[in-house]
């Protein structure tokens, strides 16, 4: 959990490289925050080291985050939705983080790489558009 | 993330700076647990300076609201940023969480 701040402060770098506004930096933050913070908690359980490789690519009009693991395989499309409705005695935390991730991008796919890994990618639109580059955590 | 902690009367404000997220929420939940522990159970969570926060920081928030109206008291949000109101109202959490615009409101509401 150490080099979460790096992978999330080189995403936010190519936001603001890509002349993205702080709405955008703050979502791409908080996405790649939270799928690489549930690869090192779940899909590296137990493990002391592991891999997570971040690419973006940037067009005219959006940021795309292509973030790869060799963790346990997990697809957050069947998790079911969090409590957000119910009384403050009865809410439970559980399932809010990718509940975010959905909510704050526009596009959010996930592809198995065969018996382990993941591939997640996120798009957000962010507007004027320059860089790309991968780095790895 | 940094914390400090100012007193105003029986309400404990506690100023964030930087991330809530999953390597700084136990930092964050010491701190709330610590006034807890010393019988300090009306609480304001500043969040003015605060970047953005994530599942983890949410987690630590539900918590320690819980905890202190279990005990009669509260946990109360003063001064959140755009971004960060958008992922209170995304996680229901303004639904069951109070939120002021100011430092001074939040402490006031406590009465």
């Amino acid at each position: 959990m150490e080099h979460l701040p790096e992978l999330v402060e080189f995403a936010a770098q190519c936001v603001r490289e890509s002349g993205g506004d702080a709405g955008a930096l703050h979502d791409i933050r908080l996405a790649v925050g939270e799928v690489c913070a549930n690869v090192i908690e779940h899909g590296y359980t137990g493990e002391r080291r592991g891999s997570i490789t971040i690419e973006t690519t940037t067009t005219a009009e959006r940021l795309v985050v292509r973030i790869e693991d060799d963790g346990e395989v997990f697809d957050p499309s069947g998790l079911p939705p969090p409590d957000t409705g119910s009384d403050w005695r009865r809410r439970e935390p559980g399932n809010l983080g990718w509940h975010l991730v959905y909510g704050v991008m526009d596009e959010v796919t996930h592809e198995p790489r065969g018996d382990r890994g993941n591939v997640v990618i996120l798009a957000k639109r962010i507007g004027p558009a320059s860089a790309s580059a991968p780095e790895t955590g | 993330m940094e914390t400090s902690v100012d007193r105003r009367g029986d309400v404990i404000i506690v100023h964030i700076s930087g991330s809530m997220d999953g390597l700084t929420a136990e930092d964050l939940q010491h701190v709330f647990s610590s006034e807890m522990e010393a019988g300090r159970r009306d609480l304001v969570a500043d969040l003015g300076a605060v970047d953005y926060t994530s599942s983890a920081g949410l987690r630590v928030l539900l918590g320690t609201m819980k905890h202190a109206r279990s005990h009669d008291g509260d946990l109360r949000l003063a001064r959140p940023r755009p971004e960060v109101l958008k992922v209170l109202k995304l996680s229901g959490f303004t639904r069951i969480l109070m939120v002021f615009d100011t430092v001074d409101d939040a402490v006031a509401s406590f009465g």
